[in-house]
């Protein structure tokens, strides 16, 4: 149960409290008018009329000032009718009749009021309490908001009050009933706040920089928010409104500086991966049409393998920079189907065996039904990235294996290479955009393969990890594990 | 054939691979360094006469490695580099880099200008007394100029900015050095330099909107695009 069940459920107590209060004056009313006739029918007067003040004391200290007066005034009447001689008569005879009567009545009336008064305080006080509970209630909320519609989510305790973020004179995040967002946006228009409907009230939201908020509360304090002091409210608004807008300027500031540092990492990465390649073709082609007689075959035919080769790599560059496009834009429902990671694998293992001959690669297939969800061409790149990386940064002549296994529900394709290995603090960098590791010296690539590898796993469920050393040489495993699709319909 | 030592650094096999060949057929005996520690190694091993250097390397900035190449021998620096950053290109050569050359570049473009390097640093190329090419002949110690063999007359500062380019003569001469040789101040505004620029090309230039003689390396410097003869 939250603070505010329990604030409400003390409320309701109350309320239901006076009829019962009401009903025990009554009973003790008439309890004490029973005991004073008993007394005064045992001869014994004084003890009926302080058996009375105890009745109004009782009464006016359980029910408040206006009880305990009612009790006082209908105590001296009964007193006077009933108990007083002559019995049942108004009549008095002596002054020695006078004024215990006089005495009675005064004191009757004092004790009522006295013992009323010291109730309707403590009420009060209750009342008080209540108020700047609620308010802390809310300000608790307030200050767990970080985004300008959860302030919103922290009023629903105040019964019916909405606010409304202002930002370029117009109003925004809010989920309010239309009127109240017309109410809103009126009052702000029109730079006129109080009464903005029958019964609405707009407050603005006030700091340095303007108005950033509104808050609109229903004008009837009827209710729950009877006891809301609005005027404070809106003060806890506004600072948390404030802060909102700042959380979310720095958090625009923060995306615009990343997105600006990507931008500069991407264009270097194309300055130095386009011109590269095309330095090194220039220069090849450049020799062959100019010293030509001057090379030997030998010579001409490392030129024309050095076109081709860095050729390649270019395409690869741009297909990797296509890639980075797709990793950011939506697949469609369409795009995805069930595959066969088994066939998936065998076409990316060909298509990088033809790319890097002096490498052995191994396959190993353990997991008969290797059904995935996801789309073909975006996994097969997985692959191929993972796969090229194997290759680059491992030796000639060396041994790359690829295994596929079936581990808990998820299918699990592992690359291991003979190369030297990761640094244990590279582990997780080697993920993200445009990073090489500190040993990728003299070998070619840019830092985007196993981030798209990633992006695109991670697109359809998947995970991608790599562990170093699995060997005590070094080397370099890559684990890309899928949930099993067909795993997924035994479930259904 | 030219019997010089070459030194590519560059962390590319691909570049030395494609450039290895023609070097070779044209007499230099070509040496690769792939990175800063291989080729301060190998600079302190043997003397090079030319330096191909790629200012993207992995262990270090190529730039830094400008005086420490300096300082081991006296070969002539071109910086081969990818990089688009004017800046880089300033800083390698304000360090000590004789030129600079974009990649990507024509074989037949980094044979010539490591041709106008080596010339540069060739026997009796320190005490220069005056400069001869074809069209431009300069006297440094008498300040005349002759064009086509007819006098031009320059201002001091003219003569100056001329004779420090004609000292560097096909290669490019960075703002600071010839705001050094005009103003003895490298943080003079560089707009007077244009305008002395502007001066020279009117008095030297058949067309001074389209100098053929002082180019303009945008944003690094000019260079005097004469052969020596």
């Amino acid at each position: 149960m939250g603070p505010a069940d329990d604030h409400n459920q003390r409320r309701d107590r109350r309320r239901t409290d006076r009829v019962p209060v009401g009903l025990a004056a009554m009973l003790l009313f008439a309890l004490a008018t029973g005991l004073s006739y008993l007394a005064q029918d045992f001869n014994r007067p004084i003890s009926a009329a302080i058996l009375y003040l105890l009745g109004v004391l009782l009464i006016g200290a359980l029910a408040g000032l206006r009880w305990g007066l009612g009790a006082a005034i209908l105590a001296s009447i009964i007193y006077n009718f009933f108990l007083s001689e002559p019995v049942l008569q108004f009549s008095l005879t002596s002054a020695d009749e006078y004024i215990p009567l006089i005495a009675f009545n005064l004191s009757a009336v004092l004790s009522g009021a006295l013992a009323g008064r010291l109730n309707d305080r403590a009420r009060a006080a209750e009342r008080a309490t209540d108020r700047l509970n609620l308010l802390l209630e809310v300000s608790h909320k307030l200050q767990e908001a970080v985004r300008p519609d959860q302030l919103g989510d922290a009023l629903t305790d105040t019964g019916g009050a909405e606010v409304f973020g202002v930002a370029e004179n117009m109003i925004f995040a809010t989920t309010a009933a239309p009127r109240w967002q017309v109410a809103a946006q009126d009052a702000l228009r029109d730079g006129r706040f109080g009464a903005v409907a029958d019964d609405l009230v707009a407050v603005p939201l006030r700091t340095d920089r303007g108005i950033v908020g509104i808050l609109v509360h229903p004008s009837e304090a009827g209710g729950r928010s009877g006891s809301i002091d609005w005027s404070a409210l809106a003060m806890l608004l506004t600072i948390a409104m404030e802060r909102c807008l700042l959380f979310r300027e720095r958090a625009e500031k923060q995306a615009l500086i990343r997105s600006e540092e990507f931008k500069t990492a991407l264009l270097s990465s194309v300055s130095h991966d386009l011109r590269t390649p095309l330095a090194a073709i220039t220069a090849a082609a450049t020799s062959l049409l100019s010293y030509e007689n001057g090379l030997s075959p030998d010579d001409r035919r490392a030129m024309l393998g050095i076109i081709r080769q860095q050729s390649e790599r270019l395409n690869r560059f741009t297909s990797n920079l296509l890639n980075l496009g797709r990793l950011q834009s939506e697949v469609g429902p369409g795009e995805i189907e069930k595959i066969d990671l088994a066939d998936i694998l065998g076409a990316a293992i060909a298509a990088v065996r033809a790319q890097a001959p002096d490498h052995a690669i191994e396959k190993r297939i353990a997991a008969p039904d290797a059904i995935i969800r996801g789309n073909p061409v975006m996994i097969e790149q997985i692959f191929v990235n993972v796969l090229e990386n194997a290759v680059r940064y491992s030796p000639s002549g060396s041994m790359i294996r690829v295994a596929l296994r079936e581990a808990d529900d998820r299918l699990v394709v592992s690359v291991s290479d003979e190369g030297r290995g990761i640094a244990e603090a590279d582990l997780e960098r080697v993920f993200d955009r445009f990073y090489r590791a500190p040993a990728a010296d003299a070998v070619q690539g840019q830092g985007l393969g196993l981030s798209i590898a990633r992006g695109f796993a991670e697109r359809f469920g998947g995970t991608i990890t790599a562990a170093s050393p699995v060997h005590e040489n070094g080397g370099t495993r890559v684990d890309i594990a899928f949930p099993s699709a067909g795993a997924e319909e035994a479930l259904a | 054939m030219s019997d010089q030592d070459v030194l590519i650094i560059d962390d590319e096999p691909a570049i030395a691979d494609a450039l290895r060949p023609v070097l070779s057929s044209q007499g230099y005996r070509v040496a690769v360094a792939a990175n800063a520690a291989e080729a301060l190694i190998a600079a302190e091993r043997g003397q090079f006469s030319v330096v191909l250097l790629d200012l993207g390397l992995p262990d270090a900035d190529g730039k830094d490695l400008i005086p420490k190449l300096r300082v081991l021998g006296p070969a002539v620096i071109i910086v081969l580099s990818a990089r688009d950053r004017e800046g880089e290109k300033v800083a390698a050569l304000d360090a000590g880099a004789d030129d600079y050359l974009n990649k990507p570049f024509g074989i037949d473009e980094l044979l010539a200008r490591i041709r106008v390097g080596l010339r540069h640093v060739g026997p009796g190329a320190g005490a220069q007394h005056e400069f001869r090419s074809r069209e431009l002949v300069v006297d440094f110690d008498r300040h005349r100029v002759l064009l086509l063999g007819e006098e031009i007359k320059l201002s001091p500062k003219e003569f100056d900015l001329l004779a420090a380019m004609c000292r560097q003569a096909g290669q490019v001469v960075t703002h600071r050095r010839l705001l050094l040789a005009g103003w003895n101040d490298p943080a003079t505004d560089g707009q007077y330099l244009r305008s002395y620029i502007a001066l020279l090309r009117q008095k030297l230039e058949e067309d001074a909107s389209e100098p053929a003689m002082i180019l303009t390396e945008p944003g690094v410097g000019y260079r005097l695009n004469v052969t020596p003869a």
